[in-house]
């Protein structure tokens, strides 16, 4: 070159000078150039990127990855790794795995390689558990509650149904456990109506006396109560009762129906709104009546000494109740 | 895939996709977290999942949920100081379990993904590709690759015990 080195053509002698092909003389004036100008100086970081490190070689397993078909290659030193993992990875065919085993007994210090490879296999640690499971479940399962509503609602219907059958039947309520409570019934009774005649025990006439004055009692108290809107549940047993046969061998007495007006004040102080009762299953029939948009309430309490026990059963309108006295009295609302 | 069906993918999967992300995240609230988020996930893809095929979706979701969290965290400047803590030797006592666990911290996020998929869960070469969205050639790479830094970590720290 031998001309002036300036800034417009120093790279040329630059380029030259890193590749090795810049003779003494110009060398010498692109040294001198470079210490004027040192900021045209190329760091030595740069020149790798020139010129890169011989040591800087793709690994042999790289180099097999690459290939095509490398599991046909020959095994050798140079591809022994990438063999060594594929007999881990249970890659290789029936002739491979012998082609391995051969090499390896004739180079035995790949099986320390080996046995590094087969201890480098990762193991799942049991003992790491996701504990919030139930907070990942999904759906309606609240077979529980479910069953629980439904035991509740059969035992509420059982014991109506056999309440309605105690009141229909005179035979019933003679048998029903309440003669404790009869006598008191039947004193109030005597005492608000004093016309009412009670036959126990006695003469066939004078049980038909009796019935007739009763009947004629129960139809004057149909026509008042469907002019006052009474219960007429309870009426409607004393319809049929007029229609029953005379018995001798019962005792038969008129009782009103239970309604609260004419509860004594045992009953009436007793009643559901004044006991302490309980719901067994609020978080169940709070989370139904949500799930169902409608009141739903259960509540029992047990009977003790002069103190009402039973249960209340409501859904929303509906309401069902048993009430039990000392195991003697059971009313039906 | 019911919801029968979906409870009992929670019982049997839930543990295995934990473990997966406690092992990339090295924090055990942002694994639950994956956790959380990859079942919600499939649980609001439930009817179009098949109940034979729910464990391959439940992973494929995580690893994306755990790339997902990766990135993030790597943009608050979080994550590789997490990582550098852990990864971190803590003595030269020898155990190959900790080791491992030392040698799996090192590796690229792929090939930790790839290599847990591999062991942990026994996945063939096509799953993992299935799951990562990478081919199987692509597969096998980041698993001879991963195999043998496990190997080459392994070899050294028992040369240094």
């Amino acid at each position: 070159m031998s001309e002036l080195i300036n800034i417009e053509n120093y790279e040329s002698y630059y380029l030259d000078f890193l590749e090795g092909n810049l003779n003494e003389s110009d060398t010498a004036l692109l040294l001198d150039f470079l210490d004027e100008n040192p900021f045209l100086k190329v760091d030595d970081s740069e020149f790798s990127v020139i010129y890169p490190d011989d040591s800087f070689q793709l690994d042999s397993l790289s180099k097999s990855l690459l290939k095509f078909r490398a599991f046909d290659q020959i095994i050798n030193h140079e591809n022994i790794e990438y063999f060594l993992i594929a007999s881990i990875e249970k890659q290789l065919s029936e002739d491979k795995t012998k082609e391995l085993q051969q090499f390896l007994v004739k180079n035995p210090s790949f099986l320390i390689d080996l046995q590094h490879y087969e201890r480098a296999h990762l193991v799942a640690d049991d003992s790491i558990i996701y504990h919030d499971k139930q907070k990942l479940r999904r759906g309606i399962i609240i077979p529980m509650y479910a069953r629980f509503l439904a035991a509740a609602a059969g035992i509420a219907l059982f014991f109506s149904i056999i309440n309605l059958n105690q009141i229909d039947s005179p035979k019933g309520l003679a048998h029903s456990g309440v003669k404790n409570e009869k006598e008191k019934v039947k004193t109030e009774v005597k005492n608000e109506f004093p016309t009412e005649v009670s036959a126990k025990n006695t003469s066939e006439e004078a049980n038909n006396v009796s019935f007739r004055k009763l009947v004629s009692r129960n139809e004057k108290l149909i026509e008042n109560s469907q002019n006052e809107n009474i219960n007429p549940l309870g009426f409607k047993s004393l319809q049929k009762l007029n229609n029953r046969p005379l018995l001798n061998d019962i005792a038969i007495t008129y009782i009103k129906p239970f309604v609260k007006e004419n509860l004594t004040d045992e009953f009436s102080d007793n009643t559901f709104a004044a006991l302490e009762m309980k719901n067994p299953i609020l978080p169940i029939t709070s989370r139904i009546g949500e799930a169902i948009n409608q009141q739903i309430d259960f509540k029992t309490t047990k009977a003790a000494h002069k103190k009402p026990g039973g249960f209340l059963f409501k859904i929303g309108k509906f309401e069902i109740s048993r009430k039990v006295y000392d195991n003697s009295s059971v009313a039906l609302k | 895939m019911n919801s029968k069906e979906y409870n009992i993918a929670v019982d049997t999967y839930s543990d295995n996709v934990y473990r997966f992300a406690l092992k990339h995240l090295k924090n055990e609230m942002s694994a639950k977290d994956i956790v959380q988020d990859t079942f919600l996930k499939v649980w609001l893809k439930h009817e179009e999942v098949q109940a034979e095929k729910v464990k391959s979706y439940l992973f494929t979701t995580a690893y994306h949920c755990i790339i997902d969290w990766i990135n993030k965290e790597k943009r608050n400047g979080d994550f590789k100081k997490v990582s550098d803590n852990l990864s971190s030797p803590k003595s030269l006592e020898f155990d190959v379990s900790d080791i491992l666990e030392e040698a799996l911290n090192r590796l690229p996020e792929i090939q930790k993904s790839v290599i847990l998929l591999r062991d942990y869960e026994g996945y063939n070469y096509a799953e993992i590709a299935e799951i990562t969205k990478l081919n199987e050639s692509q597969v096998k790479v980041y698993i001879f690759r991963a195999r043998q830094a496990l190997k080459v970590y392994l070899k050294s720290r028992e040369l240094v015990a």
